[in-house]
């Protein structure tokens, strides 16, 4: 069955959706991915350098489908430059050999084969080297051989694989599903405590995502898509706390996953910055339920993407204005519905500051807080569902469409509240702080922090506590300034600390990871207004 | 009735009190039994099978409201906070003094937010004629209000305590 849906996936993909998965099966292979093209100007037909464990230089050019005889003569141009141009990358000798190879995920047909064997012999008569050609059959081979044995073979993980293959890609990738799935593909169970089997593992892991995610990317699905791979790269960091791997064994990985996520980031940018509105027009009447929650969330992530640029020092320019703009359209159409939304508001907020928009910064946060507040004022309160809820559970029960024995009762506390207090007082909002307090102080301040380091990056784990705090009535500012303006390391997973850019990312997609400690860290990383120290004192 | 938190993940729960106080919850594991017989299955189809998740609802709910009376009856017993007994039979005077040793609440336009009473079915009219005795007669409605009263000013000073200080 695995096969069988992998060689689906593999026959029905474009060069594009293929081309991170390829690498991690050169990885399997023992390569070293150098390069992944942006399918940029410059780059010569080579979509993929690497070395083997030789350290042999290779260059690769992908295909997507069958390359026929009138296919090869449109592509024989840049197949050219691939094969004789050579590869210009930092560390790469400007006379040095590479073996160039044509992938596709199809056949060659027909005449083509011969007139390709031809064109190789050519070009190696030349002085370059031999062209190889790995297609159809022999790259499904060496992607079956890339999952060694740790293709799902239990019978519930491969119902689950089928199910999260075949879903809904239109719509919300199912988050809890898929990070539950993925990470018994890289339990203790299967890996063994071996490092290499570690490695491998995650390659496998890897590749089966990919399958996965790919059905979102292909409808243009770019947020699920983006979740998607931030599941996948919790999956990694999770395998990696918890058996202590060293970096050789999993950031070649780790990065190529990072590609996925800023590729699919970028086509949601180009997407916000094209739409006239964010209505899906195929949901018709049903749309204006999910409208607000829809802006949010892409607000959240299109600001993600803002501030991961600039976090990484990367030279592409905010679209302030165009952004700002669109922020101003849509505003008035943000909706809360749970308290899973608070990463995207931190999000937001962030962003504000970045371009200036302090006041806008400053009020959203205060709006964030009388949502909160309000939702659990007088009698028959209701509360806010907590960041356990993703958006779509609590739309479910704000329609009731949700069965009454999933229902939950929500008031009198709050996971987000005292973080967003903890930024108004960062930010020195002591009126409204001033305002807010006897409403946060009658609220149960809920934090929930799992046991073991690892079990941060999963979507639920077994050991670890929920506390839930009553505030005292009278606050200390000064106090609260000083004490906000710390975060003792031990209370934040170290890796989100050695790779601050998965920290948003992170937090947008495992919102129930986003408790006080979490929150400042973003705070602390992206706002730079915490200080991250070793001990309380 | 009461709060309710739900442990979506992990072992432990606690509440930190604002008097330092942590108090843990522990997590227990209750079982139910519940035994359906091939023939009465055969007889009663999905009926029978209906009739057992009831049984098994029905023995849910009562040791869930057994363990939530027994632990607030222990607490209350640990701080003093009880009233009545067996020598003295319940009586608005009893209800009055109940009320006096609790905590009030106020909504925002200073409205009492009544609690909720658990009384066993059996003692249930007593209890509600004796409410209404609270109501209707004179000296008892003064003392109610008065008490009322008492408690709105603490109410007032325990909310206006809360603030942001320097």
């Amino acid at each position: 069955v695995i096969e069988k849906l992998v060689e689906n996936w593999l026959t029905s993909v474009n060069e594009l959706g293929f081309q991170l998965p390829f690498c991690e099966v050169l990885l399997s292979k023992g390569y070293h991915v150098l390069h992944v093209s942006s399918h940029g100007p410059g780059e010569h037909g080579k979509d993929i350098i690497a070395r083997d464990s030789l350290g042999k230089l290779w260059a690769f050019q992908l295909k997507g489908g069958d390359i026929r005889l009138s296919n090869w003569r449109e592509i024989r141009g840049e197949v050219e430059e691939l094969v004789r141009l050579p590869v210009i990358y930092p560390g790469v000798r400007a006379n040095e050999h590479h073996t160039p190879v044509l992938v596709t995920n199809g056949t060659i047909v027909g005449d083509a084969r011969e007139s390709i064997t031809r064109f190789a012999q050519k070009w190696e008569a030349d002085g370059s080297m031999l062209l190889e050609v790995w297609a159809g059959r022999e790259l499904l081979a060496q992607f079956l051989e890339a999952h060694d044995r740790f293709l799902p073979t239990k019978l519930n993980d491969v119902r689950d694989f089928v199910d999260l293959y075949v879903g809904e890609p239109e719509s919300r990738l199912p988050r809890a599903k898929l990070s539950r799935f993925l990470e018994r593909l890289v339990d203790t169970e299967a890996i063994g405590r071996r490092p290499i089997h570690a490695k491998r593992a995650i390659e496998s892991m890897i590749l089966t995502g990919a399958y996965i995610i790919q059905q979102y990317e292909g409808v243009g699905n770019h947020i699920s898509a983006a979740e998607g791979w931030t599941v996948i790269a919790a999956s990694i960091l999770h395998t990696a706390q918890r058996e202590g791997l060293q970096e050789n064994y999993f950031l070649d990985s780790l990065q190529l996953v990072w590609g996925a996520l800023e590729r699919n980031l970028g086509n949601l940018e180009r997407e916000v910055l094209d739409r006239e509105d964010f209505f899906e027009r195929r949901l018709m009447l049903a749309d204006s339920t999910v409208y607000g929650t829809r802006t949010l969330t892409t607000f959240g992530w299109v600001a993600t993407a803002t501030l991961l640029r600039k976090l990484r020092d990367e030279p592409k320019e905010i679209p302030k204005n165009s952004l700002s703009r669109i922020f101003r359209r849509e505003f008035k159409n943000l909706k809360v519905a749970t308290e899973a939304d608070w990463p995207g508001i931190m999000s937001i907020c962030l962003f504000l500051e970045q371009i200036n928009y302090w006041p806008d910064a400053d009020r959203l946060l205060g709006i964030w807080s009388e949502v909160v507040i309000r939702a659990n004022y007088g009698k028959n309160a209701q509360g806010i569902p907590s960041p356990y809820w993703l958006p779509e559970r609590a739309i479910a029960k704000a329609t009731n469409l949700l069965p009454p024995d999933e229902d939950e009762q929500f008031g009198g506390k709050s996971f987000t509240l005292m973080s967003a207090m903890d930024m108004l007082v960062r930010r020195l909002c002591r009126q409204r702080v001033t305002i807010l307090w006897p409403s946060v102080s009658r609220l149960y301040a809920c934090d929930f922090k799992p046991d073991h380091e690892e079990d941060w990056f999963l979507w639920s784990c077994e050991k670890g506590e929920l506390k839930a705090e009553e505030q005292p009535l009278e606050v200390s500012w000064n106090k609260w300034r000083s004490r906000a303006s710390r975060l003792i390391k031990s209370n934040v997973p170290t890796l989100l600390l050695r790779y601050p850019e998965w920290l948003l990312p992170f937090s947008l997609t495992f919102p129930h990871r986003v408790n006080r400690s979490m929150s400042a860290l973003i705070d602390s990383v992206i706002g730079r207004r915490v200080q991250v120290v070793n001990d309380p004192d | 009735l009461a709060s309710q938190t739900h442990l979506h993940e992990g072992d432990r729960l606690s509440f930190h009190r604002n008097d330092g106080t942590i108090v843990p919850i522990a997590i227990e594991n209750h079982k139910y039994e519940a035994t359906i017989h091939l023939d009465e299955f055969r007889e009663k189809g999905l009926a029978a099978a209906v009739g057992i998740a009831e049984h098994l609802r029905t023995e849910m709910a009562q040791d869930i409201t057994h363990k939530m009376i027994t632990e607030v009856s222990d607490a209350c017993e640990q701080i003093g906070n009880t009233v009545g007994g067996p020598d003295k039979p319940l009586s608005a005077e009893v209800i009055l003094e109940g009320l006096e040793k609790m905590a009030f609440d106020f909504d925002e336009n200073g409205e009492w937010i009544r609690p909720t009473f658990v009384i066993h079915p059996s003692t249930a009219d007593a209890f509600k004629a004796q409410i209404t005795r609270l109501d209707t007669n004179p000296e008892l409605r003064d003392r109610m209000a008065y008490l009322l009263n008492q408690k709105r000013i603490t109410w007032r000073d325990r909310e206006a305590r809360r603030k942001l200080a320097d």
